[in-house]
Formats: C-alpha cells, structure tokens, sequence
C-alpha cells in the first residue's frame, strides 16, 4: 500500500490547465463529485422549501409532499454516487 | 524501522478519521484516494443512509426525516462550493485556511453531527413510536 499522504492532494478542478470560465466549469461538471453537490443542493433548498410548508399547516399539502420527496431523491442520488463509488471501480477516462 | 511504521500508522489514522467524517471527507480529496479502501463503519453508514433514503422516498413522509440529511448537506454544500466550485468560477486556487464561510462549516461540524444524532434518538424515534402506538 503506498501512502500518498495528504501532501499529494492536488488542487481542486478548477485548477488545473484551464484558462476560461466554461472550460473550468466543464472540467468540475465532468467529475461525478459535481453530481454528489447537486443532489445536496436539492436536499437543502428542497427542506427549506418544505419547512415553510411545515410551519404554516400545509404538510399534507400535494405541493409540500412534491418538496419532501424531491429532497428525499437529491438524498437517493447523492448518497448512491458515494455507494457507487465505493463498490463499482469506475472506469473512466479521468485520471484518478 | 519502527518509526517508519509508526508514521505509516499514523497516516493510516489520519485517513480513517478523515472517512469516519461521515464521508464528507471521503470526497474531500481530489483526486479522491482510491488505492485505501474506506473503513467498515464509512461504507455501513453510507449504505444505510442510501436505504433509509429510499425507505423514507416510498413510505409515509415524516418532515423530521429530512432534517439528518439537511444539516449534513449544508457542511457539504459549503466546503464543496469553497473548494471546488468558487474556484473553478474565480479562477484562484482555493484557500480553505483563509475562507471564512469554510472555517465557519469546519467548526461547527461536530456540533452538527451531534445535532444529528439527538434529532434522529429524540426526534424520529419518538415519533415513529408514537405513529406505531397511536
């Protein structure tokens, strides 16, 4: 096993060789880490929106039942990148 | 000899304490570390918190179930933004020792783990009790 420690971290995707916005961005979008955020994005914006619902009564409503499950589903795929990650070797162009 | 090992160990510790971060931490590095295996307890929590995801999707909503995922997702949505995103958008490097909004997230982790774990022994548990009684 050899301990890269981590000294060896390199820096984030964005920088790397990249010199515009866009290619920057595709290089950050090209990783499935991106999508892990994303799904936690949707979970915090998607609780925010359902406790509103939650405090004012409207729990039962189809619209507050519309945010809980959307949040629930951000949980499913972010947390089933990381299971992914961790039981299927991803073959993939990248190199990591 | 021995003080090599003992490094080695120490390095092993350093990572495993980094996965036990609820595998935010997991993650965290990039590229990620791929040639050490995540411990036991990283892949049990993550697959369990994957299940009760979709156990909590197709079963009767309970608001309560959210907030564990919730307060985990805003440490990860902060320090993911400070050292990936807002760079990739500024173009400078990021500088997590310097970045306030990233410290701030860094501090109260724990706090929020702990926060976490009353919701989900005093909050949930309570109230699936209570949903089977009454």
């Amino acid at each position: 096993m050899t301990s890269t420690g981590p000294t060896q971290r390199a820096p984030s995707g964005g920088a790397p060789p990249a010199h515009n916005v866009q290619q920057r961005l595709q290089a950050l979008l090209q990783h499935q880490q991106f999508f892990w955020w994303v799904g936690h994005v949707i979970i915090v914006l998607a609780t925010l929106v359902s406790t509103v619902y939650w405090f004012r009564g409207l729990f039962a409503t189809r619209m507050a039942l519309f945010w809980y499950r959307l949040a629930l589903l951000g949980a499913i795929g972010s947390y089933g990148v990381v299971v992914h990650k961790m039981f299927f070797k991803v073959r993939s162009s990248f190199s990591f | 000899m021995q003080s090599g090992l003992r490094e080695a160990q120490r390095q092993e510790g350093l990572f495993y304490r980094l996965y036990l971060d609820e595998n935010a931490e997991y993650f965290g590095t990039f590229p990620p570390v791929t040639h050490l295996a995540p411990s036991l307890d990283v892949m049990v929590l993550t697959v369990s918190c994957a299940a009760l995801a979709v156990m909590w999707f197709f079963t009767t909503p309970i608001y309560l179930a959210l907030i564990p995922y919730f307060i985990y997702s805003i440490f990860h949505v902060i320090t993911y933004f400070s050292e990936y995103v807002l760079p990739a958008i500024t173009a400078r490097p990021a500088r997590p020792k310097e970045d306030k909004l990233a410290q701030l997230a860094h501090k109260y982790q724990d706090l929020g783990s702990q926060t976490v774990a009353k919701v989900e022994v005093y909050g949930i548990l309570i109230r699936l009790i209570v949903a089977i009684l009454m």
